[in-house]
């Protein structure tokens, strides 16, 4: 049986992030580990907006590497779990980081019953 | 005081609930990537499965190490960051998540299925062990309108 294809489409997370309060973000810090936080978001013509303290340890390593992730998930039940994962590049605005998204990916378990 | 989703005050488990987390970790070419998981705490670790051939599976074998953030129930803006080192265990004795315990009931077919990839290989048990020189850290999503 072929494997049921449960990608969103671009608008399908745009959407998801639409209405998205609160994402995690994470980041590579110095000495090579993962680290992460949350962070209110605000996603808006295109564009995701965290507030993160800028001494975060998180905002921190994401300065410096110029690199973040972002992930949100939903689950009300099981075949309402949605998921999105955002790879992109920090700007800092006093306590506000601009996300240029440079990749994006989600998934629906929903098309799991369709 | 509110429950620190299944944690202590000196970072130990008080239970072991299913958890809904994030899970990050540090990709070959030093760049982050985090996936939304189930995870079960299990004897002062949490374990999670995944596929063999998944992106994952791949990135762990190249680098243990890991961040959690686990989520409180009842606040998404509020939780937990954990650090550690995962090592693969013998899926024989993975137990999956109660359907009453879990934080979303996870339908019998799905659980059955489940084990039947464990079983097959298909399906790894990761687990990780808390990193004690990173002890947890509460983090807070910022209220946005502040």
């Amino acid at each position: 049986m072929p494997k049921r294809d449960i990608r969103m489409s671009t608008k399908e997370i745009d959407d998801f992030l639409s209405h998205c309060e609160v994402v995690a973000v994470g980041a590579v810090d110095a000495d090579g580990w993962p680290t992460a936080t949350l962070s209110h978001c605000e996603f808006r013509n295109g564009a995701l907006l965290l507030r993160l303290d800028p001494t975060d340890p998180v905002a921190v390593s994401a300065s410096a590497t110029q690199q973040l992730c972002c992930v949100a998930d939903e689950h009300p039940t099981y075949y309402e779990i949605r998921g999105v994962i955002l790879h992109g590049r920090p700007n800092f605005f006093d306590e506000s980081v601009h996300v240029d998204i440079e990749r994006r990916s989600g998934f629906d378990f929903g098309k799991l019953k369709r | 005081m509110k429950h620190q989703v299944g944690l202590d005050a000196a970072g130990g488990w008080v239970n072991d609930r299913p958890v809904a987390m994030f899970l990050f970790l540090t990709r070959p070419d030093n760049s982050v990537v985090g996936y939304p998981m189930t995870g079960i705490p299990r004897d002062g670790a949490i374990e999670f499965t995944t596929y063999r051939k998944s992106a994952k599976a791949r990135y762990l074998a190249e680098d243990d190490r890991v961040c959690v953030v686990i989520v409180e129930d009842d606040d998404p803006a509020s939780g937990v960051a954990l650090w550690g080192r995962s090592r693969l265990v013998d899926p024989a004795g993975f137990i999956p998540a109660r359907p009453d315990a879990a934080p979303i009931d996870v339908p019998d077919g799905v659980i059955s299925t489940v084990r039947e990839r464990l079983d097959s290989g298909k399906r790894l048990v990761f687990r990780i062990e808390l990193d004690r020189s990173r002890p947890p850290r509460r983090v807070v999503a910022a209220n946005a309108e502040a």
